[in-house]
């Protein structure tokens, strides 16, 4: 049965391109619990790959931003992305080309700030309810667990967290 | 160069590549068609690129997947051009939205001389504090007369084995075109002598920190330790310090960006030796 809480880590960025660029509008590809490896062996949860485990990617993106891991795979993906998204974004008129160039000048700098990791936790009840909560489709997961994205949660309606070293 | 391009101007063609570059990645490429029959250009887009790179049309590996968004994203980068990251970075500086570990720091002699020989480590505190902050407040373009302007506040938790002598370092610094932030003020604020209990935001653990540190000066014949802005700050507005006390005032020097009219920000007084009291007997060595 699936847990009450849903969790996305984001790089500390995201949440200023939702903040400064996309009206408050939060992108988050979420998953119903922090650590599937520690998710009973018989559930869903536990099928879920590292690469897609919240608690894997936090501890991955802090320790390469404290490393100042200049190689990280995981902040490559990240400023890729970035980068699609504002471009995206620009053709589509959703934000102007002064704020793309901003973006993109942002992710190509050599700052480690906008890389540390934050959690989003997630109430699950309203969003689902809502019909807000996507379910991805198999190929586009990374394992058979399941996996979901929410494109337009509010702040109001989740917490950003930072977690102490463990 | 990827000829169905052709037809659309550059940043439509960057987006579309891009948004193939999403959808292909994960799914994601927007729901709206940002050209006519999107979906077309973009199954287009996907074969010339097999054609190009050799990749058989019906592998769907993970690394062809990576590598035809690869390909997208060169093309991309060709036709967007680079960022105009000057001015991009100028903007956002202004709002103070440029991360802050960007910014090179220069520490004003006033800071330096405040804490004297311990001034190295102190500096080692300052940077962290700014490089990563755990709370950062910015004052960007003002929205009324006299309000601080391009003024940033950071402040961070240092740890030390006693809960007693942990702190909390309250920076304040004025955003500078060329990346440099200039540290005017920096201070530590120990729980057990300065509520540090949900302030509103950092200028008011400031206004905290001068109600404890402070000493009285006349700012537009006012009385008081802390000002958020003043028309005019000048050595004789201090009032009578008794003989053996070290009076810090300290303040931005602002422009109002309509007017061209002067006027400081941030304006505190502070009692060095109260503040340097506290200093000799809580600083401990193990700091992190």
């Amino acid at each position: 049965m699936p847990g009450p809480i849903l969790y996305s880590t984001n790089p500390w960025f995201a949440t200023q391109i939702a903040d400064k660029y996309r009206g408050g509008v939060y992108l988050a590809w979420v998953c119903e619990c922090f650590d599937s490896s520690k998710a009973p062996p018989s559930s869903a949860a536990s099928h879920i790959a590292p690469s897609s485990n919240p608690r894997s990617i936090y501890q991955r993106l802090r320790e390469d931003c404290e490393a100042e891991e200049g190689h990280s795979e995981l902040i490559k993906g990240y400023r890729k992305t970035f980068i699609r998204l504002a471009r995206a974004w620009s053709a589509d008129g959703s934000i102007t080309n002064d704020h793309c160039d901003e973006i993109i000048a942002t992710v190509k700098s050599p700052s480690w700030k906008i890389w540390r990791p934050v959690l989003y936790v997630i109430p699950r009840a309203d969003i689902e309810r809502a019909g807000r909560l996507n379910s991805i489709r198999r190929p586009d997961r990374a394992g058979y667990g399941p996996e979901q994205q929410i494109v337009d949660l509010l702040r109001h309606e989740f917490d950003i967290i930072e977690l102490g070293p463990p | 160069m990827i000829e169905i391009l052709d037809h659309y101007d550059r940043r439509t063609a960057a987006g579309l590549l891009a948004r193939a570059s999403l959808a292909l990645q994960s799914g994601e490429g927007g729901e709206k068609s940002i050209v006519d029959n999107e979906a077309a250009v973009r199954e287009a887009l996907i074969a010339q690129a097999r054609l190009k790179l050799g990749i058989k049309p019906d592998d769907e590996g993970p690394e062809v997947i990576e590598q035809i968004g690869s390909y997208f994203d060169d093309e991309s980068d060709r036709l967007a051009g680079n960022p105009h990251t000057r001015a991009a970075f100028e903007r956002l500086i202004t709002r103070g939205d440029l991360p802050s570990d960007l910014y090179d720091i220069r520490i004003i002699p006033n800071v330096q001389n405040l804490y004297g020989k311990k001034f190295e480590r102190e500096r080692v505190f300052i940077e962290r504090t700014i490089r990563t902050p755990t709370k950062e407040q910015h004052f960007g373009p003002p929205a009324s007369e006299n309000e601080p302007y391009l003024i940033s506040l950071f402040a961070r938790e240092f740890k030390t084995p006693y809960p007693l002598r942990d702190f909390t370092m309250l920076v304040a610094g004025k955003r500078m075109l060329e990346r440099t932030l200039e540290i005017h003020q920096a201070w530590r604020l120990y729980g057990s002598k300065v509520n540090l209990d949900n302030p509103q935001d950092l200028v008011e653990l400031l206004r905290r920190f001068a109600d404890v540190y402070g000493a009285d000066i006349l700012v537009d014949g006012q009385r008081g330790r802390f000002f958020l802005t003043a028309k005019k700050v000048e050595r004789t507005t201090r009032l009578d310090i008794p003989a053996g006390r070290e009076i810090m005032v300290t303040h931005f020097g602002q422009t109002n960006p309509q007017s061209g009219g002067r006027y400081a920000a941030l304006v505190v007084a502070i009692d060095l030796g109260l503040y340097r009291a506290t200093l000799d007997k809580l600083d401990y060595k193990d700091v992190s």
